[in-house]
């Protein structure tokens, strides 16, 4: 009677697994490859650039998440995993959803420089468009157009603070999500 | 003097009337903030959230209203883009539809957490009828199988004795 009990009790009462998030990005063609035009990451003004984003919920409940999209340049300090600190910089753009455990969010991230200006030996991007929103102002500014990146960050909604987190914690360990792709860019139209 | 000692608890009174007041008027003013705050459409989408992940955590799943919570979200998101664009009336348009949508989602939480808790009630009355059930069969197969093997040696056991008896006959 006690073993079949105790057999009856795992049986409906699994242990939990490991909670997470993740988080990738692909290329136009869904796969790992073929990030940029003719996989040539100088960018010139108008080439449109086609990403997607994917999301996955295994933290075993309902999550609400929103992916921060930052612009910035090789100097800009990234986000630190140790200490579970974000980028400093503000984000440009916010996708938001909620997401069910096991849930895979695929969202599609297609943009195209619109303008640069040269200034020295910078130069300022200037005007962005990402989807369907556009963006204009000093955006960001890299030595001779090269390495900017877009850093992507998964935050999600705490009830109990209620506000967006960076980080979960197990024990002492913190745990967050990005990821970032790098470019450069020149001041040409598309050939 | 005597003038002046009933006056002074007159002037306490119209300190604390005063007082009260204020407070009220502080009160009143808060709850419209609150109340401004809580109309604001991303605001909104929170409260249904933690609704609805109350919901997911008692066992039970509402996938429509994450459906309709998520159409308001992608609508809130279209109106940052037209804002962005100079878009003000269209971004005001679409954040009136986001609200209207969350307002829903909000509304049908309530019958949704009843189903929710008389779903749960059904899982818990089933686990507690399925496992001694389990139990009471897996007992009574364990108890014949032996029943069936004791019979099965008894029943080897008599064949070897008429053999021996037959033997000895010869």
């Amino acid at each position: 009677m006690l073993v079949t009990s105790a057999i009856a009790y795992g049986v409906l009462n699994p242990p939990s697994s490991e909670q997470f998030f993740a988080m990738w990005i692909v290329g136009s063609d869904g796969l790992a490859e073929h990030y940029y035009p003719n996989d040539d990451p100088n960018l010139r003004i108008g080439e449109e650039v086609d990403w997607t984003l994917g999301v996955y919920n295994h933290m075993g409940s309902l999550q609400y998440v929103v992916v921060r999209v930052k612009l910035l340049n090789s100097t800009m300090a990234s986000p630190d995993e140790l200490s579970g600190t974000p980028s400093p910089v503000s984000p440009l753009f916010e996708f938001t959803r909620v997401l069910v455990d096991n849930e895979t969010w695929s969202l599609p991230f297609k943009w195209r420089i619109d303008n640069l200006d040269v200034r020295g030996q910078g130069l300022i991007l200037t005007r962005l468009a990402i989807n369907q929103a556009h963006f204009r102002g000093q955006l960001v500014t890299a030595v001779s157009g090269f390495n900017y990146r877009f850093i992507f960050e998964l935050w999600f909604y705490d009830p109990a603070s209620n506000d967006f987190s960076f980080f979960w914690a197990t024990g002492n360990i913190k745990h967050s999500v990005w990821t970032q792709i790098w470019f450069n860019a020149t001041a040409t139209g598309p050939t | 003097m005597t003038k002046h000692l009933l006056h002074r608890p007159c002037q306490w009174m119209l300190l604390l009337v005063l007082i009260l007041g204020l407070t009220g008027l502080v009160g009143r003013g808060a709850q419209l903030v609150t109340g401004q705050t809580s109309e604001d459409p991303t605001a909104l989408a929170r409260q249904a959230f933690a609704r609805l992940a109350g919901i997911y955590r008692s066992g039970a799943n509402v996938p429509e209203l994450v459906a309709k919570l998520n159409v308001a979200l992608e609508l809130i998101q279209e109106a940052r883009s037209m804002r962005l664009d100079g878009d003000e009336a269209g971004a005001l348009a679409l954040e009136e539809k986001a609200r209207v949508a969350i307002s829903e989602v909000l509304s049908e939480i309530p019958a949704a957490q009843e189903k929710a808790q008389s779903e749960s009630t059904n899982r818990t009355l089933t686990v507690l009828l399925y496992v001694p059930a389990v139990v009471a069969l897996s007992t009574f197969i364990f108890y014949a199988a032996l029943r069936a093997w004791r019979w099965y040696e008894k029943t080897r056991l008599f064949e070897m004795r008429i053999v021996e008896k037959k033997e000895q006959k010869d």
